[in-house]
């Protein structure tokens, strides 16, 4: 599986997994999801993106989903409240959306700096047949 | 390129480690943000709660056959059973879905179990309750319960109600978004905890530290004054609810007259006083304020008895109440319920209505120990040597390690300081009592013998019960314990010694209680019940029984010559009408005839003179009233205060020198206690004196405009919120009514006042009733705080059966399955 391809399976992977968990009770899926892209993107740009993202939406669509179905308003004014925050409705959202977005992150991180110490995959082979190589000379410095 | 690889290695670890343990276990303030903002399963979920009221089907273990809750639009649970069985499991349920959070508090706050979930700032709460002993005496009280007897029933059944809420909520992720913001599961309930909640309302409402002020007054003012400004019987003028004649009793042993205290008692005593004052509030009773009366069936438009009760008590966000009706084949009850406790505790039946106000009663009583060195863990009692009985705790403390604690039993209860010398306490509340079993026989009584015979077994805290039934008759009995002292001085601190003990209670037939009296009606407001006639110590006038104000009030308007309605005892509740500035006043403006006033003062003269006595939030006349008789008081009593040094914070007393001050005014002006105020010789020097400075600070604190000086700028209400979130706090906003109004609103910000307004007609066989806030806990529904504003504007609610309940609009009904 090419670099894009691997990306997306493994963001699509993750979200999944990590919503699932947030769902049955298990918040904390996103940070070993998020480890999990680290371990197996190669790039870390692209784990990092991954798990928060993977993140986010653990714990961005069921409030979401509260939202369509309930209405957070009044909920979110009132854990504002208990916070100390009367009226900022947007910080309880604000914080909630952060927690997940940060688990993700933290978690395909420190995957990703854990990557670096794996030993490195064996090259594969190179295949010959079907292709054309290249093969350059060496410029000389010397003229 | 290696170091590079370490150092963000290391930076991702620390990073990680930091959200992690954030989210696991919170950072500072914040509590763990995993569990606690986790949109599924977290405090969001009080979103679907709010949302979860609709008709629906529940299974519920333990039910025996099919039940049924029909929920009004605003909240009013019906649970209708086929069994008393079913009906109590139902309202354990009822209860724990609306208000679990609220039921885990009042017992954890009885079990001295706070600190658990709250840390070291409740330590001081949960050793003085593991000291004082609710839960030793709930628990003797669930095991004197024999097997089969109806209270039993009725604890098991609720208790595994509730504890099918718990289990539901748990499994449904719905338990009450504090316990995840704290951070703990709710222990399933017991019937011990049921019995653990009615010991908070005692100790809320009778355990009384004033002996030790009274101890402290004595040292400080000496004997003499003390007893001339502290009387057993109060200086004014009251109107007792039952005057007599009384039956015949035995002797009454002759009150002696106060001695003195010694520095040791008094060094003691303030020991123990500041302890107590430290305690948060709610767990001293510091002065009731509720009322009730009713009016006999001849005297009403209708033709049958009115009834009216408002108990006032602190106005929480829930409210202490839950307005429910019960229906089993053996109990049919309508009114409000304690979260917590199975029963209609104010109500009414198909026959009759009852409701309470506190008796004010003493029911604490102080002993010093006798002890010395040569009988370590003895104290000496009835000429020997007797060894403490004591019980050891470990509580359990959030974010630290338990803390013991060993509390010491004398024959007299539990010693409570052994600052300087060894104080016990014996107090009513400690009498293991099945008061749960009397509530359940009211509920089931269908005339006054009933209700009478049911009211013989109530102990604690002593009640003013008022009845009225649907024969047109009425009735009112102060229920429960009065402590007789074999000798003493029952209003200090006692000696432990044997001779002083309490050695009984005055006999049920001789306790205040009046049925069908000639005037036709009867009424209680905290006040005495009884003359200077009555034959038993019952408590001194300061501190224990209210100054008479609201009792008065109520009196001078049930005794108007009229055919009375249902409208008329709405109005009385929500009268703002304060008796002491009718009496005040007059004498006010007489004492400033022929004084020099300025242009503000005359205003505010002219204010006084027009005023109809009300505190309504837009009269100026309440400012000035109000702000003149603080300043009377302080400018009476406080030079004696500064100069006698006295250590009791003089306010706290206001009540009972305001007795003084009113009689004083009225009927001695010259009284000795005006001397000390600089060359004023008299009341009326000292109002003069008075008026200018009220003026003065009003124009200070309001403006120069006399017209802006309106007592909603002075005075507000508050409903707090429960948990002391300030932020779901309902108000403040500018409110009537002061201390002494029948719509009571004491304190500035009140936040006590009439938690529960009802009104019975039983010619017309309406109900109605209102209390402020809502019926759920959860701040995020729509039942939070709905009724405040119905409350608040003085209006009510009709309390409707099941029946009517289930067709009106909006209804609800949650049909309760095996």
């Amino acid at each position: 599986m090419n670099g894009p391809a691997r990306f997306i399976a493994v963001l699509v992977v993750a979200v999944a997994v990590a919503l699932l968990g947030v769902y049955l009770g298990a918040w904390w899926l996103p940070f070993p999801v998020g480890a999990g892209a680290g371990l197996i993107l190669r790039r870390a740009r692209w784990a990092l993106v991954a798990g928060a993202l993977a993140g986010l939406a653990a714990w961005s669509v069921p409030l979401i989903a509260e939202q369509v179905q309930f209405g957070l308003k009044e909920t979110s004014l009132s854990l504002a409240a208990i916070m100390g925050f009367n009226g900022a409705a947007t910080i309880p959202i604000a914080l909630t959306v952060a927690v997940g977005l940060l688990l993700g992150l933290t978690g395909a991180w420190l995957g990703s700096a854990a990557r670096a110490f794996l030993p490195a995959p064996p090259r594969p082979a190179q295949k010959l047949s079907g292709q054309r190589l290249e093969v350059k000379e060496p410029v000389l410095a010397k003229r | 390129m290696r170091a590079v690889r370490f150092v963000n290695s290391a930076a991702a670890l620390i990073v990680s480690a930091a959200v992690l343990y954030a989210a696991f276990f919170g950072a500072g303030p914040l509590p763990a943000l995993g569990p606690a903002f986790n949109p599924a399963t977290g405090a969001w979920t009080m979103a679907a709660d709010a949302s979860s009221y609709g008709s629906q089907s529940l299974h519920l273990d333990g039910l025996q056959q099919p039940a049924r809750v029909v929920l009004e639009a605003g909240g009013t649970a019906h649970v209708v059973a086929a069994t008393d069985h079913d009906l109590y499991l139902a309202v354990g349920y009822v209860h724990a879905k609306f208000r679990l959070f609220q039921m885990d508090l009042l017992r954890r706050q009885g079990e001295g179990l706070l600190s658990q979930v709250v840390g070291k700032v409740a330590l001081d709460s949960d050793r003085f309750e593991l000291q004082l002993g609710l839960l030793r005496t709930a628990q003797v009280e669930w095991s004197q319960l024999p097997a089969g007897d109806q209270s039993r029933l009725a604890l098991t059944a609720y208790a595994q109600g509730v504890n099918d809420r718990i289990r539901e909520a748990e499994r449904q992720h719905q338990l009450p978004a504090m316990f995840t913001l704290l951070g703990y599961q709710p222990e399933p309930w017991t019937p011990i905890d049921s019995l653990i909640v009615k010991g908070d309302m005692t100790q809320t409402l009778n355990f009384t530290d004033t002996p030790l002020v009274m101890a402290l007054l004595n040292k400080s003012l000496g004997p003499d004054l003390t007893s001339e400004w502290f009387p057993v019987l109060p200086p004014n003028q009251q109107s007792p609810y039952d005057p007599g004649p009384y039956p015949a009793a035995a002797a009454p042993a002759p009150i002696a007259a106060v001695t003195s205290i010694t520095e040791a008692q008094a060094s003691s005593d303030a020991a123990l006083y500041a302890k107590l004052n430290a305690l948060p509030p709610g767990l001293i009773a510091t002065g009731g304020a509720s009322n009730n009366w009713a009016i006999a069936g001849s005297r009403t438009a209708s033709g049958g008895a009115l009834m009216s009760g408002d108990p006032h008590l602190h106005l929480t966000l829930p409210s202490i109440w839950f307005q429910l009706s019960m229906d089993s084949p053996g109990y049919h009850a309508s009114g409000v319920s304690i979260p917590g406790t199975p029963v209609v505790l104010i109500g009414h039946n198909q026959h009759i209505s009852w409701s309470l106000t506190d008796a004010q009663n003493q029911q604490t009583f102080f002993y010093d120990e006798q002890e010395d060195s040569a009988h370590p863990n003895q104290y000496f009692w009835q000429g020997a040597w007797h060894r403490y009985e004591m019980v050891s705790y470990d509580i359990p403390v959030l974010g630290s390690s338990p803390q013991h604690l060993t509390v010491k039993l004398s024959v007299h209860g539990p010693v409570i300081s052994e600052r300087g010398l060894t104080t016990s306490v014996w107090w009513a509340g400690n009498i293991p009592s099945q008061d749960l079993g009397v509530l359940l026989r009211i509920g089931q009584a269908a005339d006054f013998k009933g209700f009478r015979d049911a009211l013989r077994a109530w102990y604690s805290p002593t009640h003013n019960f008022v009845y009225a039934d649907d024969k047109g008759n009425i009735g009112l009995i102060s229920a429960g314990y009065y402590p007789q002292v074999a000798k003493g001085q029952p209003w200090l601190p006692m000696p432990g010694t044997g001779e002083y003990d309490v050695t009984g209670t005055i006999p049920y037939d001789q306790i205040p209680q009046v049925y069908d009296p000639p005037s036709g009606y009867v009424w209680s407001a905290n006040q005495r019940q009884v003359t200077g006639d009555y034959p038993y110590y019952i408590g001194t006038a300061s501190n224990f029984f209210d100054p008479g104000y609201r009792a008065n009030e109520i009196n001078r308007f049930l005794a108007q010559n009229k055919k009375f309605t249902a409208a008329d005892m709405m109005a009385l509740q929500i009268d703002t009408r304060d008796y002491l500035a009718s009496e005040m006043v007059p004498v006010l403006l007489q004492s400033l005839n022929g004084e020099q006033l300025d242009a503000d003062e005359q205003k505010a003269q002219a204010a006084l003179a027009a005023w109809d006595d009300r505190m309504e939030t837009g009269s100026t006349a309440a400012s000035i009233w109000w702000t003149f008789w603080q300043q009377y008081l302080s400018a009476t009593f406080d030079p004696w205060w500064k100069s006698h040094n006295v250590k009791v914070d003089r306010s706290e007393l206001d009540d009972a020198l305001g007795q003084d001050l009113e009689a004083w005014s009225l009927r001695d002006q010259t009284n000795p206690a005006f001397t000390l105020i600089g060359s004023a010789q008299n009341a009326l020097d000292v109002m003069k004196q008075t008026f200018h400075v009220t003026v003065k600070l009003l124009a200070t604190r309001l403006g120069p405009d006399p017209a802006q000086w309106t007592w909603g700028r002075v005075h507000q209400r508050t409903l707090e919120n429960l948990a002391a979130v300030s932020g779901l706090d309902y108000g403040p906003r500018p409110d009537r009514g002061d201390s002494r109004t029948p719509l009571a609103a004491p304190d500035f910000p009140s936040t006590h006042g009439p938690s529960w307004r009802m009104i019975v007609d039983w010619g017309a066989a309406t109900f109605s009733g209102i209390y402020p806030g809502g019926q759920s806990e959860n701040p995020a529904s729509a039942w939070y705080t709905n009724r405040a504003e119905t409350w608040w504007d003085g209006r009510y609610e009709p309390m409707l059966d099941a029946t009517a309940a289930a067709s009106s609009p909006h209804a609800v009904t949650w049909s309760l399955e095996l």
